[in-house]
């Protein structure tokens, strides 16, 4: 304690047992009679001390509101965990609408605002694709078109490239943007791009956002109970007390300063939540917690129950006890709530139950996150209790057929090579050179001419085969009806990561080619690596499995970091041998894709690209939507355009349809 | 009452706090009635609280708060006797942290599980407190008045305050 400090208390101890004998025998200060400058002296520089303290002290408080936690603010990630929510996935096109929300009124100041200049840019490329597909105009054609206005009957929608960047107003028709609330590019933006969704056949697209937009746009994303407190404890004391200390003390002077002894009792608040405040201790963490769940390795789309118990093992009961339950990301709260609150007296337990639907993958439950407050919530203590779970769900394997796991031999492959060598094709004939096999020598030619010569065949090889799945951020976009969870989706997906079904082919493609004999391997284009060479056997085919079900490259959170689609690309080409084929399972939802797939094909690699649509859906499809459509056909259009067959599939459609005819659909569809 | 007002956002406290905390500032804004502003304080800081609670808006509460505490003063500077003034504040002082533990509560668990047992504790001990509280003011008012030394009065709250900043951690 501080000499200042100790003075003070001295001075607050005599004073105050000084008052109290006053009150006690007022015959002691009854001599005592002050006047003049003497009795309203005193008065005057206590109150206002008074007011200057209660003032310093409010100003504390809204210099440091934030919790002080010895570690900063970066200790806390905001907002408190919400883990019964997955994830939020942006809705695909979510990168293009907040481009056109980011066009703003004050962008008509600049000369040349080139947000709206780039909007238009690429706009522009996507129109003139999809015009001269849809119509079979030449480029020029399609250019005079978009310039006169003649390709839609939506004046709004042909004024985006027609009209001017920033388009001149007439006053009333700046009233009603304004009363619109959008600037007219923007709006004129959305028009054009339902204008070219409907002249490319889809016609559900409006230009109003979607549903699921707003709600990407407005939800605060999830918060893991992990991410929230990542120093795994955290004591904090509420400003509440400082802010009821400060206005007590505030009107105390107020009340002394205006020499109305009504006001002083007031100033005792303060002093009594001042002192509750210090005179209580922190809150116990004394709690243990205990989770079980119904099925520890549920199949697919199962609802599974979680009980989370928690006991208080102090000796003190615990008043305001506050749990969420660290529910891993890809599993989503179905039933039931995963946050409960409580008072628990000592030896108690008090348990929560919800339910999860489980889906694909390892999930690994994150700590409890148990919130303790003693009875006035001044003081708050956090803690995350390890409680550790894991859910595993694995699709079953498919049984195959007895004919096509009698085909798995040691034999050679199928594919036929250019390299001469043993075969049935015939390839070449050359001269005879010792040690060829006597096989293969042409006897017929050394019966007519007497020289030897040797014939070659194609040499049949097996062919390997890497699935590479695109688990890079830019994939992660939700795909099926997101809305509000309720109402029948039958088309699926709910909102989940489109990957998962990227995940989902590439296991059912590893277990078709294994049942075929062919080697197969696996990768992840992901910050996360993941890397399987190609192989054979039972085994192999186990770990890549598991591989799929529990690496977190194939997990339900985004990653974070960035991945270079080139140099990633290169680094599985110098792992697998030249004439690998390259199965590359990706929605396409940016243009690096495209360049993965294409530097494949330009180390040498046959590929082909398998990308499940994550626009395809069922209701509520807004512009947003229909901008990703649309570049995504483009780029579908690019890969064809370069050799490169890609099969467009429909999530909610099985895999087994594309994968049946899916080498005659991506030929005929160029 | 929960069918009076059907759709209740998510950050909005849970019924019971809501009430509670409702009831208790109407109750500190009708004492404090004692003049024309100060009612005009109390009922616009009313006003602010029943929105605040409805819509689930935290930063609505603490400005209401603010009118109703205002309003405790204004009646004190106009002479309302100290009882009522004493038991004025301490209704403001219940509503604000019963209204503010409610959205605490709507932040942290949510509308789905039973809360009735912490706000209970919680309602329960703050009033104990603050009761704790109203009754040392009332008790030091009537030692003093019945004694009539302004001395005593000023020697115990300068005694207060100096504790109150020497015992600061």
């Amino acid at each position: 304690m501080s000499r200042t400090r100790r003075g003070l208390l001295v001075v607050g101890l005599v004073s105050g047992l000084g008052g109290v004998l006053f009150v006690a025998s007022p015959g002691i200060v009854r001599g005592v009679s002050l006047t003049g400058a003497a009795r309203t002296a005193p008065v005057a520089v206590v109150g206002v001390a008074t007011a200057v303290l209660a003032a310093r002290s409010l100003l504390n408080g809204l210099g440091d509101d934030a919790p002080d936690d010895g570690e900063g603010r970066t200790a806390t990630a905001g907002a408190f965990p919400s883990p019964e929510r997955r994830p939020r996935y942006d809705p695909p096109g979510t990168e293009f609408a907040r481009r056109v929300d980011a066009i703003g009124w004050t962008d008509r100041r600049d000369a040349k605002p080139a947000n709206r200049r780039e909007l238009r840019d690429d706009l522009r490329d996507v129109a003139a694709s999809a015009l001269s597909r849809a119509d079979g105009a030449s480029p020029s054609e399609v250019e005079t078109r978009l310039d006169d206005g003649s390709w839609t009957d939506d004046p709004v929608a042909s004024a985006f490239f027609a009209g001017d960047l920033v388009p001149s107003l007439s006053p009333s028709g700046y009233v009603r943007a304004l009363v619109r609330g959008e600037p007219p590019f923007a709006r004129r933006a959305r028009r054009a791009v339902a204008a070219l969704s409907k002249r490319s056949g889809a016609d559900d697209v409006t230009p109003a956002p979607s549903a699921d937009l707003r709600t990407a746009f407005e939800d605060e994303p999830a918060v893991r109970t992990s991410r929230y407190l990542p120093s795994r404890e955290r004591e904090s004391t509420t400003d509440r007390v400082r802010g009821v200390t400060a206005a007590a003390l505030a009107v105390g002077g107020l009340g002394i300063v205006t020499l109305r002894p009504g006001l002083l009792p007031l100033a005792l608040f303060g002093i009594t939540v001042s002192g509750y405040a210090r005179a209580v201790s922190a809150p116990s963490r004394a709690v243990t917690v205990e989770r079980v769940v119904s099925d520890s390795e549920p199949a697919v789309g199962d609802e599974v129950e979680v009980t989370l118990s928690v006991r208080n093992v102090g000796d003190a009961t615990l008043a305001d006890l506050r749990f969420v339950d660290g529910v891993p990301p890809g599993l989503a709260v179905v039933d039931g709530s995963p946050a409960f609150a409580t008072a628990l007296r000592p030896g108690k337990r008090a348990s929560v139950t919800y339910t999860v639907e489980a889906v694909r993958g390892d999930h690994a439950f994150d700590p409890a996150l148990v919130v303790t407050r003693d009875a006035l919530g001044v003081r708050k203590r956090e803690t995350l209790v390890d409680a550790e779970t894991t859910v595993s769900c694995r699709p079953p394997a498919k049984p195959r057929s007895g004919r096509a796991t009698a085909r798995t031999t040691t034999r050679a492959g199928r594919s036929r090579s250019d390299a001469p060598g043993p075969g049935v094709e015939f390839h070449s004939v050359r001269e005879y050179r010792p040690g060829d096999p006597p096989s293969r020598i042409d006897w017929r030619r050394k019966a007519k001419t007497g020289e030897f010569s040797t014939v070659a065949f194609h040499e049949h090889r097996r062919q390997r085969v890497l699935v590479v799945v695109d688990a890079r951020t830019e994939a992660y976009v939700a795909w099926g009806d997101e809305a509000d969870g309720s109402g029948g989706s039958d088309g699926g997906g709910d909102g989940e990561p489109v990957v998962q079904r990227g995940v989902a082919a590439a296991d059912a493609l590893v277990s078709r080619f294994r049942s075929a004999g062919v080697p197969v391997g696996l990768a992840a284009l992901s910050p996360r690596s993941c890397w399987h060479p190609p192989g054979r056997g039972g085994d192999h085919h186990r770990r890549i499995r598991e591989t799929l079900a529990s690496h977190p490259a194939f997990g339900w959170e985004a990653p974070d970091g960035e991945v270079d689609a080139s140099a990633a690309v290169h680094e599985i080409h110098r792992r697998v041998r030249a004439d690998t084929r390259v199965i590359f399972v990706s929605p396409l939802s940016d243009d690096a894709s495209v360049v993965a797939a294409r530097r494949f094909d330009a180390h040498g690699h046959p590929v082909s690209v398998l990308s499940p649509d994550p626009t395809a859906r069922t209701r509520s499809r807004g512009y947003e939507s229909g901008y990703a459509s649309l570049t995504r056909e483009r780029r579908l259009r690019r890969l064809r355009a370069a050799g490169i067959p890609a099969s467009d599939w429909n999530p909610s459609e099985p895999l087994r349809e594309v994968m049946r005819d899916g080498r005659s659909r991506a030929t005929t569809s160029g | 009452m929960a069918e009076a007002v059907p759709q209740r956002p998510d950050s909005a406290p849970p019924l019971r706090s809501s009430w509670s905390a409702l009831a208790a500032a109407t109750g500190a804004a009708v004492m404090t009635a004692v003049s024309v502003p100060a009612l005009a304080m109390g009922a616009l800081g009313l006003l602010s609280l029943a929105g605040a609670l409805t819509f689930g808006v935290e930063s609505a509460y603490t400005p209401g708060i603010a009118l109703l505490a205002g309003s405790v003063v204004l009646a004190g500077v106009l002479g309302l006797t100290p009882p009522f003034l004493l038991a004025a504040a301490y209704l403001v002082l219940l509503a604000w942290d019963v209204g503010k533990h409610g959205f605490g509560i709507a932040r942290e668990v949510g509308r789905e599980p039973s809360t009735l047992r912490i706000e209970a504790v919680h309602g329960l001990s703050s009033a104990l407190v603050y009761a704790a509280g109203a009754t040392l003011g009332y008790a030091i008012y009537a030692g003093v008045t019945g004694g009539r030394s302004v001395v005593a009065l000023l020697a115990l709250l300068v005694g207060a305050v100096t504790l109150l900043f020497a015992l600061r951690t």
